[in-house]
């Protein structure tokens, strides 16, 4: 076979007779709605296997041909992940985050409540100007570490710390994926989107940050407190730390290179993906690790959980499901203040329901071609969609990348993000944050015009 | 002709330094020479006062030149550098020039002086199975031993690095087995070795599991040693040096 040439094979649902366009737009439907019930129903299915059913059935059925499956996988979601897996491990390796989390536990004298508050700012602060699967990678070891020194549930803790990344992330043009597409197509700068979003971030932070805490408050999980200095410091003392200073060293100068590198990915040409994957090899090779070691650290299962659930909702994208809930979207749009509602609030739905970039992608392309047929300005709906599409993220646990690689990190510390735990922190909070970030654009537009 | 011992200082006095050469000379009569490189006038009265109140009586000599060239020129028996204490965060950052020094150098010994800690009173001895001389073994030994701190040997196995190559190619517990072996046949090497080495009948040696440049520092830190001595031969000098918290051993090869 020629390189680059795909045999087509008769599929399950052509020998069925479903191999039509038709057919196969509602299989996609289905198969979506049942890889997503697996996923739910977590007490009976891991969520690994359940996406990667879900993906292999995708093409098994010929919803999606293997080559379709194979470019629906977003590379550079997979090698950010990855490459940042590698040099996260390394900096676990060589003591990093316990010396952090030791630090953080003496700055915060072990409350509940300024950790909350510390890290969920700090997260916020770093998702602005990092991507959030990054700075939940970083940040979340360290929470982790330190919560179980305090024998304190850490379930709740990272879950509001990655809330507060997708929250973050929504201020800047890098902040999130999202937001790149929304730059690149809609021709917005850096400078547009701090004008733009982030003053209306940094109040929806406040509000976002005002439901989590009176939620773990109410719930009773910021109520642990150290009893006397001579406590925290017997805790302190009881994890004494292996580092390995040298290590440390290679871990932090790569570290601060790739991120160096994702400020100025665009001007050179690169996608963060491809920089942190080629600094995670130089990485390996300064250091001379052995990369087996190295690689027992990554989480293998939130990748594949990325791979199957990339390729069952590549199925929705090749058969137009995305490109008709946008069309139906652009149809309900007749101006722009009701637009920045319509646009703003179903993007916010449909990311926490699926992988926002996808959709993002396919959104931004409808409000192109709404720009050539209306006479109001668009600009507002770029906004509307912006917030949505981020802040909608933190509605399940499966709305951003950065939850899901979060319920990974804690899991293979043997603690377990359930759907339901995720929904009952992060629902509120995306619609506290989407409904008062619209309602400040909309205001904005109503007082100070287009 | 006594044994010459000098200190090495730079830009600043570390009077642990200077207390541990006083201590030294005192017990096993070494030749105590001081210099105080890149110090100025006021660092320089400091560091008469410092000796002063030790009665420590010797030569003070000041220079510019680079520690290593102070060394190659002087050719002590014994030198003694202060090795400040960092965060490691900030230590990621900033290394002091003792521990580039030892880095550097490996055909002198030299004893870093870890600021903050008092004089040694337990300290292990390093021995690995293909690594250290028995030159090594012998002329450590001796030393402590004449210093009067109670020491142990103690010695590392990188379980891991093998455990990864096992594990592809037997089931888990027949590489358990195969592990535990390899483990018995090392530590009963190295004990051999030193055996040999000091003309001993029975040595108590202290095996540990782990990477040597990690493993030794946080063990000695942990378990209350505060000399840790090895040779400049080891495999993970540059861990061992930075990552160590205890007062520091380098002897030749």
């Amino acid at each position: 076979m020629a390189a680059g040439v795909e045999v087509h094979h008769t599929t399950l649902l052509e020998l069925l007779g479903l191999g039509d366009a038709k057919s196969l737009y509602w299989a996609s439907i289905l198969l979506f709605t049942a890889t997503y019930a697996m996923i739910v129903l977590e007490k009976f299915f891991h969520r690994v296997p359940a996406a990667l059913l879900g993906g292999s059935l995708a093409i098994f059925l010929g919803i999606i041909t293997p080559r379709e499956a194979w470019e629906a996988i977003d590379h550079n979601t997979m090698f950010l992940l990855v490459g940042m897996m590698v040099i996260v491990s390394v900096l676990i390796e060589s003591g990093f985050f316990s010396i952090l989390s030791n630090m953080a536990l003496r700055f915060t004298g072990g409350d509940p409540l300024k950790i909350l508050l510390v890290f969920t700012f700090l997260t916020a602060f770093m998702s602005a100007f990092l991507d959030n699967v990054t700075t939940v990678l970083f940040m979340v070891p360290i929470l982790l570490q330190m919560l179980v020194k305090l024998r304190i549930n850490p379930i709740p803790f990272v879950i509001a710390t990655v809330l507060a990344s997708n929250i973050g992330g929504t201020a800047t043009l890098i902040g999130d994926p999202p937001n790149i597409i929304i730059g690149s197509l809609g021709g917005f700068t850096f400078n547009d989107f701090i004008v733009n979003l982030a003053p209306i971030v940094l109040v929806v932070y406040v509000f976002g940050t005002l439901v989590f805490t009176l939620y773990m408050k109410w719930m009773g999980y910021l109520d642990r407190k150290i009893q006397s200095e001579e406590e925290l410091r017997r805790i302190i003392d009881q994890f004494k730390v292996e580092y390995d200073v040298p290590l440390m060293r290679k871990g932090l100068i790569v570290f601060g290179i790739t991120l160096l590198l994702f400020f100025f990915h665009h001007h050179i040409g690169l996608q963060p993906g491809t920089v942190a994957l080629t600094m995670a090899a130089v990485l390996l090779l300064w250091t001379r690790l052995n990369p087996e070691k190295v690689f027992e650290r990554v989480e293998w299962g939130t990748l594949m959980f990325f791979v199957g659930l990339f390729m069952v909702i590549g199925g929705l994208q090749v058969n137009g499901v995305f490109k008709d809930l946008a069309n139906f979207v652009a149809e309900l749009v007749t101006d722009p203040l009701g637009g920045i509602w319509i646009i703003g609030g179903l993007s916010a739905f449909i990311s926490g329901i699926v992988d926002n970039i996808p959709f993002t992608m396919a959104m931004s392309y409808v409000l192109l071609d709404l720009a050539k047929e209306v006479t109001f300005p668009v600009e507002p709906l770029w906004w509307a969609l912006a917030l949505g599409a981020c802040l909608g993220g933190n509605l399940t646990i499966i709305g951003a990348s950065a939850n899901v690689v979060a319920a990974g990190i804690v899991e293979k510390e043997g603690y377990r993000i359930s759907f339901v735990d995720f929904l009952k922190m992060g629902t509120p909070v995306a619609f506290v944050t989407t409904l008062i970030a619209l309602f400040l654009l909309w205001l904005k537009y109503n007082l100070f015009g287009f | 002709m006594a044994k010459k011992l000098l200190v090495l200082l730079k830009d600043r006095v570390f009077p642990e330094v200077l207390r541990e050469a006083k201590r030294i000379s005192d017990r096993l009569g070494f030749a105590v020479e001081v210099y105080c490189l890149r110090c100025g006038g006021d660092r320089v009265r400091e560091l008469l006062e410092v000796l002063n109140s030790l009665q420590l009586t010797t030569e003070v000599k000041g220079s510019d030149r680079p520690p290593k060239e102070v060394l190659v020129e002087e050719r002590p028996y014994l030198t003694l550098l202060p090795k400040p204490r960092l965060n490691p965060l900030a230590h990621a950052f900033k290394k002091p020039w003792s521990e580039k020094l030892a880095e550097e150098v490996d055909e002198f010994n030299l004893y870093l002086v870890e600021e903050g800690l008092d004089e040694p009173r337990r300290a292990l001895l390093y021995a690995d199975r293909d690594r250290s001389s028995e030159a090594y073994l012998r002329e450590a030994y001796r030393f402590l031993s004449a210093l009067g701190v109670e020491f142990k040997f103690v010695t590392v196995f990188d379980e891991r690095y093998y455990e990864l190559l096992i594990k592809k190619e037997h089931p888990e517990v027949e590489a358990k087995e195969i592990l535990g072996r390899m483990f018995t046949d090392y530590v009963n090497a190295v004990r051999e070795k030193v055996k040999r080495a000091l003309g001993l009948e029975r040595v108590e040696l202290i095996p540990l599991k782990g990477e040597e440049g990690r493993t030794l520092p946080y063990f000695a830190r942990t378990h209350g040693f505060d000399l840790l001595a090895v040779s400049h031969a080891v495999e993970s000098k540059e861990e061992i040096v930075e990552n160590s918290e205890t007062h520091l051993l380098l002897f030749k090869n």
